[in-house]
């Protein structure tokens, strides 16, 4: 089946694409995109992570050394973050993509930056460690301040990966609130150094602030996953409209070459004298020929356009075959085939002009390429399904044929110009895409030919 | 800088320790302008070790560069600011590490640590020195280093990347 035709866009009534509703990586159809597309950008950044996590160290405990922290205490910090800080990228960076211009990504680099995206949060939350432990301290609200404010600073950073960034700020805001109980209640906390005044009141204002953080990362999430999810649309879109093109050429190539020559013959045997009975043959098989390309020329147009709706009724699937027998049965007679039904009532749900298309195309390619052959119409029951199959006795196909014949501009032997563009059965598995039923096959050389259509019942 | 011959290399050494030195004067200009304009502002004797850390850091920064395909002026700026802070703050601890004057000590301890420090006992270890005057260092070491991030990324740019390009493209 081709790609292009396996998922069908999702029009609203304008006729114009539905806008999707992505409320994370899962909703949009190229997920799978979206995490290649994080990692490669990921490890374009690691250096401005890296330096956006050290920045907001050196900023938090300078300033924290301002407010008092001892000197020791700051200059411990400060080599120890940064040493981890350090190893966690050169982790990062050994895992996945040192390379990321030349090598694909790995699954384990995108472990590895979701494991960096949460140390390094943690690396922010251990200041309060180490202000907690220091001899002269930096106070303890100031201290929280500072490491929130940083937190919400590495916010342009973390949200690209929403469970890593929801872990890493519950963990920094449970760390803060676990430095504030210890800070009241630690020996010595009278002192003024580690206590802070008006314990609760003091928690209501940080879980405010980690609110808005949580609020703003996931809007910034949104933001970025949206537009990753656009650009991807674009270029899914720019790649259809280049195979679409490319479709449009071969098909203009094929009409012009095969339908100027059954015209030219038939002009030629229109001008012959006399006019003999062979002649009339002749001509009505070139006539036969021209409307069959004809008819998949028509084809194309509901292939193009992809808005094909399905309207949904009770359909007689022996209506369908009083239809194409009353259609085809002089066109097999021409063909030395015999064109049989097997009386059914079933009744399915579904679209009447569509159905009728696909069987038609399954005969009329039976007629084409199974010449002097008996052809079988009926439908066979299942439990969940019913399965309407045309089934006939001639040259069948062989094994590594039965991928090719669904792809366009595919064509099988047949009588001498009888053969269409090759897409019936192409445009036939898009529109069993639209009535929601699946084909079925089985071919074998000598043997003959199943084709159907699976329904839901 | 893409190439990554012997000359290119030895070319990228030489641009990095003429930009070295540049620094070196420009840390020194400043020093004495900010004497000028500001009272009380004493210069931090770091030159060799600003200078040592810019050659490091600078060489890390081709080399990132070269491996991320680094072109715009754009990466070199936001590289410039990124590194900077981390960097005055590096300088300053190893500057603290390798040994300020005991006149620096008794005057840092005199000016920001004064209440919490007996400022006239000999000054001789890291820990008595109080966080305040630690923020001081690295705060007036940045304000100085300043006006580097603002010029450096542009020569350095000129240097190892725009000079390097033009020369490719007339060779070839």
């Amino acid at each position: 089946m081709p790609d292009q035709l396996k998922e069908p866009l999702v029009h609203n009534r304008d006729g114009l694409p539905q806008e999707q509703l992505i409320f994370s990586v899962r909703d949009s159809p190229y997920s799978a995109d979206m995490e290649l597309l994080f990692i490669e950008q990921a490890s374009r950044e690691w250096f401005f992570r890296l330096f956006l996590y050290m920045n907001s160290v050196a900023f938090v405990t300078v300033f924290l050394a301002l407010s008092g922290l001892s000197v020791a205490t700051a200059i411990n910090a400060i080599v120890s973050l940064y040493f981890v800080l350090a190893a966690t990228i050169a982790f990062e960076l050994r895992t996945g993509f040192s390379k990321p211009s030349t090598s694909a990504p790995k699954i384990g680099s995108l472990r590895s930056i979701r494991w960096t995206y949460i140390i390094h949060d943690l690396v922010l939350a251990s200041i309060l460690w180490f202000n907690a432990t220091a001899v002269d301290a930096a106070p303890v609200l100031t201290t929280v301040g500072a490491v929130v404010a940083a937190s919400f600073v590495t916010l342009i950073v973390t949200p690209k990966s929403i469970i890593e960034f929801f872990i890493g700020k519950t963990f920094l805001l449970f760390t803060c609130l676990v430095y504030i109980a210890l800070s009241n209640t630690a020996p010595g906390s009278d002192a003024g150094q580690h206590s802070v005044e008006h314990g609760a009141l003091s928690l209501f204002p940080l879980v405010l602030v980690f609110i808005l953080m949580f609020a703003a990362g996931y809007w910034i999430y949104l933001e970025h996953i949206r537009q990753m999810h656009q650009r991807l649309l674009q270029r899914s879109l720019h790649q259809q409209i280049e195979k679409e093109k490319n479709l449009r050429e071969r098909l203009f190539v094929y009409i012009g070459h095969d339908l100027r020559q059954p015209i030219n013959a038939l002009g030629m045997l229109l001008h012959s004298t006399p006019v003999e009975p062979q002649n009339i043959i002749d001509s009505q098989q070139c006539v036969r020929s021209c409307k069959r390309l004809i008819n998949d020329i028509v084809q194309i147009a509901d292939y193009q356009v992809d808005q094909l709706p399905c309207i949904a009724s009770n359909v007689s699937v022996q209506s369908i075959f009083d239809e194409i027998s009353f259609e085809y049965t002089f066109e097999a007679s021409l063909a030395a085939c015999t064109l049989r039904i097997v009386p059914t009532s079933i009744v399915v749900c579904n679209d009447h002009k569509l159905l009728t298309r696909i069987i038609k195309n399954f005969v009329s390619n039976a007629i084409v390429h199974a010449p002097n052959s008996d052809i079988l119409m009926g439908v066979r029951r299942r439990k969940n399904h019913i399965d309407i199959l045309v089934l006939d006795n001639g040259p069948g196909i062989s094994r590594q044929d039965h991928e090719r014949i669904f792809k366009e501009f595919t064509r099988g032997n047949s009588r001498m110009g009888e053969h269409g563009l090759g897409l019936g059965l192409a445009i036939a598995s898009h529109f069993a895409t639209v009535c929601a039923a699946e084909i079925l096959f089985t071919s074998e050389l000598k043997a003959g030919t199943c084709i159907g259509l699976r329904l839901p019942r | 800088m893409s190439e990554n011959t012997y000359y290119q290399q030895l070319y990228n050494t030489a641009s990095i320790l003429a930009l070295s030195y540049c620094t070196v004067k420009m840390l020194q200009f400043m020093d004495g302008v900010l004497m000028e304009t500001i009272k009380g502002y004493q210069p931090v004797d770091s030159y060799v070790v600003a200078a040592v850390l810019f050659f490091v850091v600078a060489h890390v920064l081709s080399y990132v560069a070269r491996r991320l395909s680094w072109r715009s002026h754009f990466y070199y700026f936001i590289g410039a600011i990124s590194v900077f802070f981390p960097l005055v703050t590096i300088a300053t601890i190893i500057q603290i590490h390798l040994g300020i004057s005991s006149e620096d000590y008794a005057r840092y301890i005199t000016e920001y640590c004064a209440p919490a420090q007996d400022f006239l006992k000999p000054v001789e270890t890291v820990s008595q020195l109080c966080g305040k005057a630690f923020a001081y260092i690295v705060y007036s070491m940045a304000m100085r280093a300043l006006p580097i991030v603002l010029t450096i990324p542009f020569l350095y740019h000129l240097l190892l990347v725009d000079i390097p390009r033009i020369l490719a493209k007339r060779n070839a």
